[in-house]
């Protein structure tokens, strides 16, 4: 579904209808076109020069999205409370440029990461030079590739990797392991982005269109979103400090409901999950934690039956593997939201079993 | 209709009657001719067709079909389709009054005095007499037209009672009225409308009204001139390579002044004694000024208001170790990266661009300080103090499209030493997509741009104005 064909049309849909809508706020002559031999944007506009006068201006808009990626989402809990994130990306066949970002925007930071101050006018070399070192560390990066986190003042944060040599990166029809990062977060349904090398540099010749005009809007557009998706396995569910089940599990529950319009669930099915999540949320508020772990057993039985091979991780499935479940049509939840459902429902096992031995050792030794 | 007969409408008396009538008519001709109108005192006479020729208070119609619709009405029975018949005999000649029955029969001429319809003269009200000569009763007078009596009103009054003349209003210092002054009475606060972005709107709006009563005065003329400080808004160069762009307007009230002047409008007031229109800041930022007087007759007054185009909220990119400003001038000092003299100042961001700005340089900087050849980056233009158009050569127009909101910023990546190296263009510009903006999704981005005619699919081969063109937010503004 993300095959560069398809990503072209998206965007061409999304440019080409803007005549339509506003046919009006593009000046004759002016406009965007998809080459469809080459993949690229040809788009004219009218620059004023300095003495006033209007001349129309040809350029080309080169995309990094001739590719078909592809990303493999492995995740497990380790001894802390951190969840562990690993990605193997693959360039699909029909790519027609080398894969060279992966990029993920996540909603907090990453296990190991720190920011840049904000206060920087007080910053010394040491410190950020500190921060950049760490925030290396805080990914794993495949050798050959650069990883990088940036993160923003809400404390969001994007994290990249390209490859260290121009041009290189991951060649239609192979694959890159080792992409990876921790966090205290639960895994939930997001997306990562990439892009591909692209056949020319983007820009202007002159200071480009007028920006408040319609084909400056448009263009921009382009440059904005430049980039192929693909579901993934990110951060999204934020933990309760100190840990709260019903709390995590309404999380769970409500991050669960946006796949429905995502087409990952079937709203039948979430109806029939609806009713356990609600009975096991309940059990924890009313301190009945053996309650509501027989109805995340229950809600995970469910899951298991839409997907049986659920404990196996996407690294260690064959292709053949993947063509028999992308046969069952029937499935009522996407495979990879079932994995990260089920994950999510037994950690808040895990973590309540955890809580639990913590207060039988601590009886044990008040004794 | 049947026609009625003369011999149903005459008889000898009839005759007799015709002869006295018309013997009436010529004497009382006769008086009003004696007796001039606007003689001291009198009036001329004023002439309707009777419904009674003996009463002169019936003669008030202006036709004698009028009057014979009078006398019709008055009939019980035969009071219908009252019409005139003329008859010219040899023996007696005059208009007489028929009616109809309720059947359509014609009946009787209904009779007007003497028989025969007529008109007289009489005199208008407030006069000594109802007939000529017409003499106003005291303390009336004749009117300035000498038709009726009216009140002996002081100056600038007329009428009856007295009433102020058009215009006039009652003098608060003693007798009759003066003539009213207007003024402009709103804006109340005058020196200062709100600040606007470049190319924004605002509404401008003054109130005209009486300076005795306060009412609103409709119809009074302000004409409105927009001036600016020809330096404002960071344009150091004034009008040295043309003429600095005013605001403009639009309104359904206010025309361009005839005789030509530039930016000068007149407005006409509405009957609530606004005018006013809409003000269409320019590209460029800076300070305008509005000023309204009233040119109508007895209006005056005048208000200057002044207006801030500008983008609020930028300021100067602040010193750091991870990017150039400013760079040698050659002969031993420090010249401001892309200063030409035009402006007071070129690197204005907001603070939001700014710390993006820094991450960015001090990225980059870090990445590539072990190595020598790679300068810091070095600032070009970014915003002007105020924001706006950013004229590179002082002229009011492009080359810059962008660089109006503090968001964007170009760095140097042409041949000089002190450039991004060309090999490391990718590189930038991936750096450039890792930042994070505060959306949580968007990044900022990089764009090369050329002189027009270079091509930045092969790097601008050749052009010396190769630049990054930043765009720090995401969007190019």
């Amino acid at each position: 579904m993300n095959t560069f064909f398809v990503r072209c049309l998206a965007v061409c849909v999304c440019v080409l209808s803007f005549p339509f809508g506003v046919v009006s706020a593009l000046e004759q002559g002016e406009g965007i076109v998809l080459d469809t031999v080459t993949g690229n944007y040809l788009f004219t506009y009218f620059d004023e020069l300095e003495d006033g006068s209007k001349v129309l201006i040809h350029g080309t808009f080169f995309p990094a999205t001739k590719i078909s990626p592809s990303i493999k989402s492995i995740f497990h809990s380790n001894r802390t409370v951190a969840v562990i994130y690993s990605y193997v990306v693959s360039s699909g066949v029909q790519s027609r440029q080398v894969l060279d970002t992966i990029r993920f925007d996540l909603f907090a930071r990453v296990v190991g990461s720190q920011d840049l101050p904000f206060n920087y006018q007080s910053a010394n070399e040491e410190q950020i030079d500190a921060v950049l070192e760490a925030n290396k560390l805080a990914l794993s990066t495949p050798r050959g590739w650069d990883g990088f986190i940036s993160t923003n003042q809400s404390g969001a944060s994007r994290i990249t990797w390209n490859p260290t040599k121009l041009g290189a990166g991951i060649h239609p029809g192979e694959s890159q392991q080792g992409f990876g990062f921790v966090s205290q977060n639960l895994p939930g349904m997001g997306v990562s982005e990439f892009e591909g090398v692209r056949d020319g540099r983007n820009g202007f010749s002159g200071d480009g269109p007028d920006p408040s005009s319609d084909i400056s809007k448009q263009i921009q557009k382009l440059y904005q979103n430049d980039f192929v998706t693909h579901n993934a396995a990110v951060p999204t569910i934020a933990i309760p400090d100190p840990f709260d089940a019903a709390v995590t599990l309404e999380r769970i529950q409500n991050h669960m409901h946006t796949w429905i319009d995502k087409q990952l669930l079937d709203p039948v099915f979430s109806s029939q999950l609806d009713r356990s999540f609600q009975s096991a949320i309940s059990a924890y508020r009313l301190n009945q934690p053996r309650v509501g772990k027989q109805e995340i057993q229950s809600m995970r039985k469910l899951i298991e039956k839409e997907q049986p091979d659920l404990g196996r991780d996407e690294e260690h499935e064959s292709e053949k593997s993947h063509e028999k479940h992308d046969d069952r049509k029937t499935a009522l939840i996407d495979r990879l939201a079932a994995r990260v459902l089920d994950f999510d429902l037994a950690y808040v096992t895990k973590r309540m079993a955890d809580d639990e031995g913590e207060h039988k050792s601590a009886r044990r030794h008040d004794r | 209709m049947d026609t009625p007969s003369l011999a149903l409408a005459k008889s000898d008396t009839g005759h007799r009657l015709t002869l006295a009538f018309n013997i009436l008519f010529i004497a009382i001709s006769a008086m009003t001719m004696i007796k001039p109108a606007h003689a001291s005192g009198t009036v001329t006479p004023t002439s309707g067709w009777c419904s009674n020729i003996y009463d002169p208070s019936t003669c008030i119609y202006a036709t004698e079909l009028e009057a014979c619709a009078k006398l019709a009405s008055m009939q019980t029975e035969c009071k219908y389709s009252p019409h005139i018949v003329h008859y010219h005999g040899s023996e007696i000649t005059g208009d007489a009054c028929f009616t109809n029955d309720s059947m359509g029969v014609v009946c009787f001429p209904v009779w007007s005095g003497l028989g025969w319809m007529g008109t007289r003269s009489i005199c208008p009200a407030r006069t000594t007499s109802t007939s000529p000569p017409c003499v106003c009763a005291d303390p009336y007078q004749p009117d300035a037209s000498g038709t009726s009596c009216v009140d002996n009103c002081p100056a600038n009054m007329s009428g009856s009672p007295c009433a102020c003349d058009t215009g006039y209003v009652l003098n608060s210092d003693g007798p009759g009225c003066v003539q009213e002054q207007y003024t402009i009475s709103e804006p109340k606060d005058k020196s200062k409308l709100p600040d606007i972005q470049p190319d924004s709107t605002s509404e401008v709006t003054v109130r005209v009204t009486s300076v005795q009563t306060n009412q609103p005065k409709q119809g009074a003329v302000v004409r409105f001139h927009i001036d600016a400080d020809i330096s404002s808004g960071g344009h150091a160069h004034g009008e040295e390579h043309g003429r600095r762009p005013r605001g403009t307007i639009s309104s359904d009230n206010c025309v361009g002044e005839s005789g030509g002047m530039p930016d000068t409008y007149d407005c006409t007031t509405d009957p609530q004694g606004y005018t006013g229109f809409t003000f269409k800041a320019p590209a460029v930022s800076g300070s305008q000024s509005i000023t309204a007087t009233c040119i109508s007759t007895a209006c005056s007054g005048s208000v200057t208001s002044n207006i801030d185009i500008k983008v609020d909220g930028l300021e100067t990119i602040p010193d750091s170790q991870f990017y150039a400003l400013t760079e040698s001038n050659g002969v031993g000092g420090n010249k401001v990266i892309g200063d030409n003299g035009n402006h007071s100042g070129n690197h204005f961001l907001t603070p939001e661009a700014a710390s993006i700005l820094w991450r960015l340089a001090a990225t980059y900087y870090f990445k590539y300080r072990q190595d020598t050849s790679v300068p810091l980056l070095h600032l070009n233009d970014a915003s002007l103090v105020w924001g706006g158009k950013f004229d590179i050569k002082g002229n009011w127009v492009k080359p810059h499209a962008g660089h109006r909101k503090g968001t964007v910023i170009d760095i140097r990546a042409n041949a000089l030493p002190t450039a991004i190296p060309e090999s490391l263009f990718t590189d930038f510009e991936k750096l450039t997509n890792a930042t994070k903006l505060s959306d949580g999704m968007t990044s900022a981005i990089a764009q090369l741009h050329c002189s027009i005619g270079f091509d930045p699919a092969t790097n601008c081969l050749g052009d010396n104005n190769r630049h990054y063109h930043v765009i720090l937010l995401g969007v190019d503004q």
